[in-house]
């Protein structure tokens, strides 16, 4: 045992670098994975907490009190709320913004009041902190005083007027917007009561927008488990099963209620035919009275013509005739005025005939409707948490891990290094009559308490520091408490038993080779690796030269493990960098390659009249129409579809081809879509995929190219294919437009678009990067772990390389000593040990680098969402980075170790 | 009491002067006794060569190194004996008008009080004996004198009788010089004196063995002397020059010029071929040896392509010795050279090492523990205790195939 601790106390440079790797090792593997269970957690237990929906149910034809009792009864089910939702415009004092007003349900999904407390009746409100925030509203502020609202889709709307306006009671937050970077339309909330869902037509009489539902499931589930996911599954496949009969029995009630509408319309329209029919009958005859009348005029001005002028008779005579002539004018026009109105009408019959034909015939052929369920990927925030625990995985899983390796490597090469250091001393213990097991323990106890130690340290570390870190940076994007802090039992264990069997396998490895040898021979000097004789030729390099060459070749383990050590700690650090920048450059690419618009103009609709006027103005534009949309090809995916001139739209919004980098032109032979869509769903240019937007049913649709993207999911289509695959007669609505500025001001153009009194249905004018903002804080605390991971990585690269150079400076000591006795400089002899350290550091740059940059493309690649593309390309600079940092890391430690040999004492020789 | 000391002492150098076969030893075991006997600091035993009539310390005691130096018979208290056959007892050679500077005054031992005795045989005188200051500082006495006067008398039969001769080789050309040096080590909170005052002079062209028990300052006095070490105090100078606190580029360039090594554990480059080990060391200078010649020089041609761990321990200690002289240094340093050697392996070693000396003409400075070794030295040095102890000239070295032990 004193043998053990002495052997610590003298090759304590060494056993201190073992447990700072192992610390940082286990630091970044288990603090990431701690981590991203609890993030996990947290939000399990805040969504079970607030009884969170597990299905979210829309119908495309609005779901029925009915529909909801049949939901109710299904199994598995547990409980469902209907809920009310509109989108409605929210302006105070000339701000204003949108809003989605929302039904606050009894049981499901239920919202923290933050401040205040949530509405109860009628007139009553709360609303998100988000939009009190911007509009700067506070408990107590009521509509009509303070607060105006527009309906921007006026279904079921919230019972409130001027006499009776509501109080916002509260400030809340809820558990649809957990994640404050969705960019997600806040909440204004009403009880269910406030919506007028009675007092509507047939269509929206007592329905409503979506069902929340909450599946029976076991108390405390976690929400992200496979398990979980399994039974929402098992009850959405329930609910499909009785979605076919509830939606028949709902489109049969809307088709027999359009009929009925229909025939109704029929009616009149017949009821007014026939009688246009019949005043039209009377006002003939009408006009045939009305000629002989006039004849009769007519007659009477020739009679008065026989009369003297001036005579009583005459001027009673040409005063009657003129009194009724001008009332006949008078009649003549009104009939043939009412006459022309009925031919007219009558004309006109038969339009009306087939537009109502035409709308049986729609009826008859309408699409049926259809549910459509979300599970957990239908809330933005949560498949935040998802992703954000899955990237957090997924650096674990590489970036980490690397981490992991690398350190494993240097600690078996720095075990397996001291042992072989001590091959004499082993000679000398067996020979004195050790047992095997004894001079085993020594070196065990070396290396596996400094590796547990570390690994100790490490847990501690993860768990009390880096957790907590990473915890901290989406604590600002989450409502709920992100600190959930969690230790891993099963994980923890797993990486201590790792640790153990590592360091215990890294010392047997390298002792029982050892204690095979006879004691003998483990005194005596190893022989050198042969080599071919040089046949007396000349050397082009000095001997000195040549020694290092030789040293290494003879020493290659210790020179392969510096190596692969020195390129995984570069690695690392390329790995970090490429990383950061394959983030950043994504959004510089993105915004720099791609979108090449200043604003984004959105109006419900876009006239070409008011585009050429918001160009005069000395703005470049572009109109199209830009819509949600969804996509199966494989999976089912959220998209944007944009219809419009494919090749007006490149102009603001670049569409090159990803592999020839050519701009597409118009085409109607199928959709352009993003590279990463077509990655993650296997598509290239002539296949084909599903496609449903604008209440439309699945539309097939063939991919006509694949254009370079970073964020987003675009999937553009020229009007051509547009009517060709969605509809064939009605084209779609331009409602965005893109607008490259010119140099003009933004503020100023919202004025200038607001005041034309053409414009209505203004939704928005938004700066094209306002996304990038979004983007940039959903990325900041990865980007933050991935800036921690680079320091640590390079901390490790110091203490890898500090521990490296040293066990060499110790191996070479006496040579140097020797070097130094015999006449060579301090100069010569560090020059002679720097030219290996820089040989195997270049080496281990080289190898780091291509290492490093095959990882960091793997781990890009696993850290892409759906939507995004993060910059793949060759990162030169962290290249840079990876070479300069471990440079000045081996400047610096060698600095620090090879100053020994200064104070080498030449008298050890002896 | 005295009288039974001095009576004990006696008895001893009879018996080292007739017992002991080498009468070099019996001569240095005699004055030693005589040193100690006398509780003083230093002392001589000065031999007359006849065909200079100049005299010579063979074998000498004590701080002050006199050994190479000679002086002419007549001349100073040792001259003055030896010319007149009568002794001298100073006991102030402060006031003492005799005494206008010793030798050992030179050497670095202000000398206070001295005897010195005539050698007389039965037909002349042939050198004298000395013994310097007593450590208490007291005077010598009559009795003591009387006692140095018997065993001179001892000695000078003995020499009669053995057959002694001096023939004293031209004076020596100083190649090192170390007058008083000492080297202390940081110990705890004090100091540890390793060196307490070494005055010695290295001459061109001799082999030196320095002898001395573990931890005596041996070591410490080759490292110092090979710029392996600096000194706490004293001057070193080399070939005049003053060497005693050299630059570390100094101490660097005189290694590397000046001085070969021989290490007790060889300490060869184990990546390196024999032949390579001496090539890298030739490569550092400017004139080397070529090195195959070298390694011939050892006789290690066939075995020029081994690693040292293909070779046994005497082939290693022999290509360390290659490497040493291909540089042509005009110093070697050999420390314990045949420690780790068998007895035959060692004269193989030794005989390397003594045809350097003689064909090469470069200063050998062996440390060993092994006294038989010192058989074959040009001169042996005694250290003791951070101090050179004795210093004894070798008139009959032996070659290293004759040694035995």
């Amino acid at each position: 045992m004193k043998d053990a601790l002495r052997n610590i106390s003298r090759q304590k440079v060494s056993y201190l670098s073992i447990i700072l790797i192992a610390l940082l090792g286990v630091t970044s593997f288990l603090g990431i994975d701690y981590a991203s269970g609890a993030l996990k957690k947290s939000a399990s237990e805040a969504y079970e907490e607030s009884n969170f929906r597990d299905i979210e149910l829309i119908s495309t034809h609005y779901l029925t009190m009915d529909d909801l009792e049949v939901i109710r009864k299904v199994e598995g089910v547990a409980d469902a709320e209907p809920v009310w939702q509109s989108l409605i415009e929210v302006y105070r004092d000339g701000v204003s913004t949108k809003a989605n007003y929302i039904s606050l349900t009894d049981r499901i999904s239920r919202p923290e009041a933050l401040e205040g407390r949530l509405p109860e009746k009628d007139g009553e409100a709360a609303m998100e902190k988000s939009l009190a925030d911007q509009m700067g509203l506070t408990v107590g502020d009521t509509y009509y005083d303070t607060v105006g609202l527009e309906y921007a889709n006026n279904f079921f709307p919230v019972r409130f007027d001027e006499e009776s306006p509501f109080v916002i009671t509260g400030i809340i937050s809820h558990p649809d917007h957990s994640n404050a970077n969705t960019g997600e339309v806040p909440y204004l909330l009403v009880p269910s009561e406030s919506i007028d869902y009675e007092d509507q037509s047939f269509d929206l009489k007592d329905c409503f927008v979506r069902a929340e539902i909450v599946i029976e499931k076991p108390e405390g589930m976690d929400r992200f488990s496979p398990e979980y996911e399994k039974a929402v599954q098992k009850v959405m496949d329930s609910l499909e099963e009785i979605s076919s009969e509830r939606i028949r029995i709902r489109d049969d009630f809307i088709r027999e209620k359009s009929l009925e509408t229909l025939a109704d319309t029929r009616r009149y329209i017949e009821e007014d035919r026939a009688e246009k029919e019949e005043r039209k009958t009377e006002l003939e005859k009408e006009a045939v009275l009305l000629a002989e009348e006039e004849k009769a005029l007519e007659e009477r001005e020739e009679a008065l013509s026989g009369m003297e002028e001036g005579s009583e008779e005459y001027e009673k005579s040409l005063a009657e005739l003129k009194a009724d002539r001008k009332d006949f004018k008078k009649r003549k026009k009104s009939h043939d005025g009412d006459l022309e109105y009925v031919e007219e009408s009558l004309a006109y019959y038969p339009e009306s005939v087939r537009q109502m034909d035409d709308t049986e015939r729609g009826i008859m052929e309408a699409e049926p409707g259809r549910w459509i369920m979300y599970g957990q990927s239908g809330n933005a925030s949560c498949v935040q948490v998802r992703t954000d625990s899955e990237n957090l995985l997924s650096l674990k899983n590489t970036f980490s891990l690397m981490f992991v390796l690398i350190g494993a490597l240097v600690i078996y090469a720095t075990i397996s290094k001291m042992v072989d250091e001590q091959r004499t001393l082993i000679g000398t213990t067996k020979a004195l009559g050790f047992f095997r097991r004894e001079v085993l323990a020594k070196y065990l106890l070396f290396g596996v308490s400094s590796a547990m130690a570390g690994t100790i340290l490490g847990i501690l570390t993860a768990r009390f520091a880096l957790e907590p870190f990473i915890l901290r940076g989406y604590d600002v994007y989450y409502t709920f408490d992100t600190g959930g802090a969690l230790l891993r039992p099963g994980t923890t264990l797993a990486v201590l038993l790792v640790t153990l069997i590592l360091s215990a396998g890294a010392v047997c490895l390298a002792a029982a080779r050892l204690l095979q040898i006879p004691a003998v021979q483990l005194m005596q000097p190893p022989v050198p690796a042969g080599r071919k004789k040089s046949g007396g030729k000349r050397h082009a390099l000095s001997l000195y030269s040549r020694l290092i060459l030789l040293n290494m070749r003879s020493d290659l383990k210790r020179v392969l493990v510096t190596i692969v050590s020195i390129a995984g700690c570069c690695a690392l650090i390329v790995i970090g960098f490429t990383l950061k920048f394959a983030v950043s450059g994504a959004i510089d690419r993105h915004y720099s390659q791609v979108v090449d618009f200043d604003a984004r103009f959105r109006n419900s609709i876009m006239l070409e009249e008011e585009k050429e006027r918001i160009d005069r103005w000395g703005v470049e534009s572009v109109m199209l129409s830009e819509t949600p949309c969804f996509y199966y090809a494989g999976s089912f995916q959220a998209a944007s579809l944009l219809v419009g001139s494919i090749e007006e739209i490149g102009e603001f919004y670049h569409l090159r081809d990803w592999e020839t980098g050519e701009p597409f032109a118009d085409t109607d032979e199928g959709v352009l879509i993003p590279r990463r869509m077509a990655e993650i769903s296997g598509l290239v240019p002539g296949s084909e995929f599903d496609l449903t937007a604008g209440g439309y049913d699945r539309k097939r649709v063939r991919v006509a190219g694949v254009f370079e993207n970073y964020i987003g999911a675009p999937i553009v289509m020229s009007r051509e294919y547009y009517s060709k695959a969605i509809d064939p007669e009605l084209e779609p609505t331009d409602n965005v437009m893109y607008i490259r500025l010119n140099g003009k001001d933004l503020a100023e153009l919202e004025e200038y678009i607001k005041s034309s009194d053409d414009i209505w249905g203004f939704e928005s004018l938004t700066s094209a990067d306002e996304d990038r903002h979004i983007f940039d804080a959903s990325t900041s605390v990865i980007n933050a772990i991935v800036a921690l991971l680079i320091f640590m990585a390079a901390l490790m690269a110091g203490v890898v390389l500090m521990n490296l150079t040293n066990i060499y400076y110790l191996q070479k000591k006496r040579e140097l000593t020797i070097m130094r006795v015999n006449g060579f400089t301090v100069r010569e002899v560090i020059a002679y040990m720097t030219r290996e350290t820089v040989l195997t550091t270049i080496l281990g740059i080289l190898l780091g680098i291509g290492e490093g940059s095959a990882v960091a493309y793997r781990i890009v690649r696993a850290m892409e969402q759906p939507v995004i593309q993060l910059d793949r390309s060759v990162s030169c600079a962290a290249w840079i980075m990876g070479a300069v940092i471990t440079l000045v890391f081996t400047v610096l430690v060698n600095w620090a170790v090879l100053r020994k040999v200064r104070n080498l004492k030449l008298t050890d020789v002896f | 009491m005295e009288q039974k000391r001095f009576t004990k002492a006696t008895w001893q150098i009879m018996e080292q002067l007739l017992e002991v076969d080498s009468l070099e030893e019996a001569l240095a075991g005699s004055l030693e006794i005589i040193v100690n006997t006398l509780d003083s600091e230093a002392g001589a035993i000065w031999l007359l060569d006849r065909k200079t009539e100049r005299l010579s310390p063979v074998f000498h005691m004590g701080p002050a190194d006199i050994s190479g130096i000679s002086v002419e018979n007549g001349l100073g208290v040792e001259g003055l004996v030896t010319k007149t056959g009568k002794s001298v007892m100073v006991t102030d050679a402060s006031s003492d008008p005799r005494i206008d500077g010793t030798v050992f005054d030179d050497g670095g031992l202000p000398v206070k009080t001295m005897i010195c005795v005539p050698l007389n045989n039965l037909r002349d005188v042939i050198g004298c004996v000395q013994v310097i200051n007593k450590k208490d500082g007291s005077a010598f006495d009559e009795d003591e004198l009387q006692l140095c006067e018997r065993m001179a008398a001892l000695a000078a039969i003995t020499i009669e009788e053995k057959g002694f001769s001096v023939d004293l080789e031209e004076e020596k050309e100083i190649l090192m010089s170390l007058r008083n040096v000492t080297r202390e080590y940081p110990s705890g909170d004090g100091v540890t004196k390793v060196l307490r005052g070494i005055n010695l002079d290295i001459y061109k062209n001799e082999f030196v063995v320095i002898l001395g028990e573990s931890g005596c300052g041996k070591s410490t006095m080759i490292n110092i002397a090979g710029g392996m070490d600096e000194l706490t105090d004293g001057t070193l100078t080399i070939e005049g020059k003053d060497f005693s606190h050299p630059s570390d580029d100094d101490l660097t360039r005189y290694r590397r010029d000046y001085v070969g090594f021989i290490f007790q554990a060889y300490n060869l480059m184990p990546n390196l071929t024999a032949l390579e080990n001496v090539e890298f060391i030739a490569e550092l200078v400017k004139d080397p040896m070529p090195a195959d010649q070298a390694i011939a020089a050892v006789g290690l041609s066939a075995r020029a392509d081994n690693y040292p761990s293909q070779m046994s321990g005497g082939q290693q200690q022999r290509v360390s010795i290659a490497r040493a002289i291909v540089k042509r240094p005009r110093l070697i340093m050999a420390d314990e050279p045949t420690a780790a050697l068998d007895y035959a392996t060692s004269i193989e070693v030794l005989s390397v090492i003594e045809n350097i000396v003689r064909t090469q003409g470069t200063t050998v400075m062996m440390v060993t523990h092994n006294p038989e070794i010192a058989k074959m030295a040009d001169r042996v040095v005694k250290v003791r205790s951070g101090k050179v102890a004795s210093i004894r000239k070798n008139m009959h070295p032996l070659r290293a195939e004759e040694l035995v032990w």
